[in-house]
């Protein structure tokens, strides 16, 4: 395999791992930032139960994404990170009280309503946070010849990343409650995911405009295109064949891959876009690692995703049905 | 404070207190793995119970584990940009790979056996916890794999700046790995064996559930044994690894400045890096030349000996390597007594010995800290041995408030982190197991 590819099919897998980690922990965000507005009927307890058996294992996608990330892009890990400092450790943070208080209020039932409502503090910002991150890396971070990021407050206040994170917010919602379609096929649920589907649809509607306008034509690509094609299919898709109560949920799964397919090939063959300067831009192949661990990386992780859907797919199969709240924490 | 200190004590104290998760956890899963098995094969419940019960516990470590684990990784990209942009190819590959193999696999069938019992056959249980068990360990290896990789580094070449991956066996399993790998190991096992002795002396002095502390102690009692006596010959052949490929940081280990035929082996004193000598020393002449050469007579290679810019600091690495050795043998004391009145059956009736247990809990926690900062410290001042200073490995443009921020965020978080798991920690202990 030449070196060039190795790059793409590194590029391709992180996607991949972003991709799922999106799909799979973007539900239990999604229930995580509604949980406290469910007070009655135990609701947010039952809401609660179809994410405990697998939180702990969607997050390994995004390590597993940032893990790759840094083995086969050290260059761009390093200054990505180091220069968006704050709000990373932000997001790290919101990570580690998420998964506090989630553990907790398994244990603390007297006051599971303060624990539901920091889940969903956390779970907004860690949502809201990434896909503003996400939105920085497209429209392009002040980087240097030297490849230094000075980023200033002015960078954090332009318009594109916030909407995208709103757009990250009312998404993840939105497919949670796909999610819980799936689950729970019952009239609340359905009022639910029809309303989330309406805000999503308004502000997805707007993001893509921005987006549009932040298309250069270096990054104009058929991808970009056909992504976007995908997401606005599926979305409507979703509402079209909603008396199905499962599939919303692959529509939106659809989609989510449409919004990735469309992130990749803006940015492909780049992975660090210079707002500065078009040749300052750092790309797959300058920030790449050093072929001989690429090739290793690349080809171990290739073989071991099917390894991992096999038993992700085993454990989702374990707990495909619904747990009474009585046998989960007995 | 500059920005270069407040990162390297923001790591510390992001790994010190991440570190007292995961040994925890490959402790508890050994313990989880025997009962299991046991109750597979006899089908007696008080072994199920004594299972699920320590699952529960396994349940909140672990996630608290994984949470502060997280920082981890992000933390060489945000506070040692440069280290990482030079060894991504090695450090980066190996934090991938215990993503993909071991972390995934941990995760996956950890949701079997934490919420999972009702939901499989037995034997697919039983095997789920044998996957934790393996997976937590495959984990733990690639980890203290890529730290051996900082303390004796292989594998590599420097091209272009950079770290290039020549072996990747040589990379993975270099010069000190194995040795480290088995010490930090039966640490973790002393330290879960600790934890679930100190469970079971709780409800032995209470009186209650006499069926789960009798098997307790049967089996963890002789495993704390055979765990602390071997720990010290462990660390003996790790420090003869440090002796051949760190020297400079044995002989700070050994508080030994000047070289010297026929060392003695400190067991106490205070170091005086100013004077270069150990005050207050107590120990055993010709002691150190005898357990490295086996000749009391022998040349050791002093301190001094080695170029001031490569000398490790004496204070902080002789004062917590001796520490963690009088910890251990404190812990084999404890073993060794508990054995004997476990097999002349006067434990129950021994309430000032099940009174130590629950005292003891924070001693192989502190033994695995202290050992970890002497290895750490003992490596400075460089980031990878002979090839990177930890002050050319941070992140240039980082600046100190910012840091200074963080780390206070995280000192606070992790705080308030303590508190609440020990809170819930005492809650499930006090549920205790199923009675049956």
């Amino acid at each position: 395999m030449p070196p060039a590819s190795l790059q793409t099919v590194a590029f391709v897998l992180i996607g991949f791992f972003f991709f799922m980690y999106a799909v799979l922990d973007g539900f239990d965000l999604g229930i995580g930032i509604l949980l406290p507005f469910y007070k009655k009927e135990n609701k947010a307890e039952r809401l609660l139960s179809i994410i405990t058996p697998f939180w702990d294992g969607n997050e390994v996608w995004l390590v597993m994404g940032v893990g790759l990330f840094f083995a086969s892009f050290p260059l761009a890990y390093s200054i990505l990170v180091s220069s968006l400092y704050l709000p990373f450790m932000v997001v790290i943070a919101a990570f580690i009280v998420r998964a506090a208080s989630i553990e907790f209020s398994y244990h603390d039932k007297k006051n599971i309503r303060m624990w539901f409502a920091l889940i969903s503090i956390v779970s907004a910002a860690i949502t809201f946070l990434g896909l503003f991150t996400l939105g920085l890396i497209l429209q392009g971070l002040p980087i240097t010849r030297e490849g230094d990021i000075f980023i200033s407050i002015r960078d954090f206040c332009r318009p594109f990343p916030l909407i995208f994170g709103a757009f990250g917010i009312s998404y993840v919602v939105w497919h949670s409650t796909t999610y819980m379609l799936t689950k729970f096929d019952e009239p609340w649920v359905r009022k639910a995911e029809k309303r989330f589907w309406t805000i999503m649809l308004a502000i997805s509607a707007i993001t893509m405009i921005f987006w549009a306008l932040t298309l250069t034509n270096s990054s104009r690509h058929i991808g970009t295109t056909l992504g976007a094609a995908l997401f606005i299919v599926s979305i409507v898709g979703a509402r079209l064949f909603s008396a199905n109560p499962k599939l919303p949920h692959l529509c939106s799964v659809l989609s989510i891959s449409g919004f990735f397919i469309a992130f990749a090939a803006t940015l492909f063959p780049n992975i660090l876009v210079s707002s500065l300067r078009a040749e300052w831009t750092i790309t797959l192949f300058k920030a790449s690692a050093p072929e001989s661990s690429l090739r290793l990386i690349v080809i171990l992780i290739a073989c071991m995703v099917p390894i991992i859907l096999g038993y992700t797919y085993f454990i989702y199969r374990t707990f495909r049905t619904v747990d009474s709240s009585k046998e989960m924490h007995s | 404070m500059d920005a270069l200190t407040l990162s390297r004590i923001q790591f510390g104290v992001s790994v010190g207190f991440h570190y007292l998760l995961p040994t925890t956890t490959l402790g508890l899963t050994l313990f989880i793995v025997i009962f299991e098995t046991l109750f597979i094969r006899t089908k007696k419940e008080h072994f199920k119970a004594a299972s699920s019960f320590l699952v529960k516990i396994l349940g909140l470590i672990f996630t608290i584990g994984v949470a502060t684990g997280l920082l981890l990784p992000f933390a060489f990209g945000a506070n040692w940009a440069r280290f990482s942009a030079f060894a991504g190819a090695i450090f980066g590959t190996a934090l991938s790979i215990e993503a993909t193999t071991a972390f995934a696999f941990e995760s996956a069938f950890l949701a079997i056996v934490i919420f999972g019992r009702n939901r499989v056959s037995p034997f697919i249980y039983w095997l789920s916890t044998i996957c934790i068990f393996l997976g937590s360990h495959l984990s733990g290896l690639l980890i203290v794999s890529a730290n051996s990789w900082l303390q004796t580094p292989g594998g590599f070449a420097i091209e272009n700046g950079r770290i290039v991956m020549t072996s990747f066996f040589k990379a993975f399993i270099n010069d000190s790995t194995i040795i480290r790998y088995i010490h930090v190991v039966t640490g973790a096992w002393l330290t879960g064996t600790f934890f679930v002795l100190a469970i079971a002396a709780y409800f032995s002095l209470k009186k209650i559930h006499t069926v789960f502390t009798a098997a307790v102690f049967k089996i963890a009692l002789p495993i704390a044994l055979v765990a602390a006596a071997l720990q010290p010959l462990i660390g003996h052949a790790h420090i003869m690894n440090v002796l051949e490929h760190n020297p400079e940081k044995e002989a700070a280990y050994e508080g030994i400045f000047y070289s010297v035929d026929g060392a003695p082996l400190y067991s106490f004193g205070i170091p005086d890096e100013k004077n270069n000598l150990i005050r207050f020393g107590i120990g055993i002449p010709y002691g150190l030349s005898l357990l490295e050469s086996g000749n009391p007579k022998s040349h050791v290679k002093g301190l001094l000996e080695y170029p001031k810019e490569n000398r490790p600091p004496v204070n902080v690495i002789f004062t917590t390597f001796h520490l963690m050795v009088m910890f251990g043998m404190i812990m084999l004391c404890i073993a060794a007594l508990g054995v004997f009145l476990l097999w002349k059956k006067k434990l129950a009736h021994s309430p000032w010995y099940l009174a130590i247990l629950p005292c003891a809990v924070p001693i192989p926690y502190a033994a695995n800290e202290l050992g970890w900062i002497g290895a750490e410290m003992g490596r400075q001042p460089w980031m990878i041995y002979n090839v990177m200073r930890t002050t050319q490995a941070s992140s240039i443009h980082l600046p100190a408030w910012q840091i200074a921020l963080t780390l206070g965020g995280i000192c606070t978080v992790y705080a308030f982190l303590f508190i609440i798991t020990l809170f819930f920690l005492r809650r499930i202990i006090r549920l205790g197991p199923k009675e049956v």
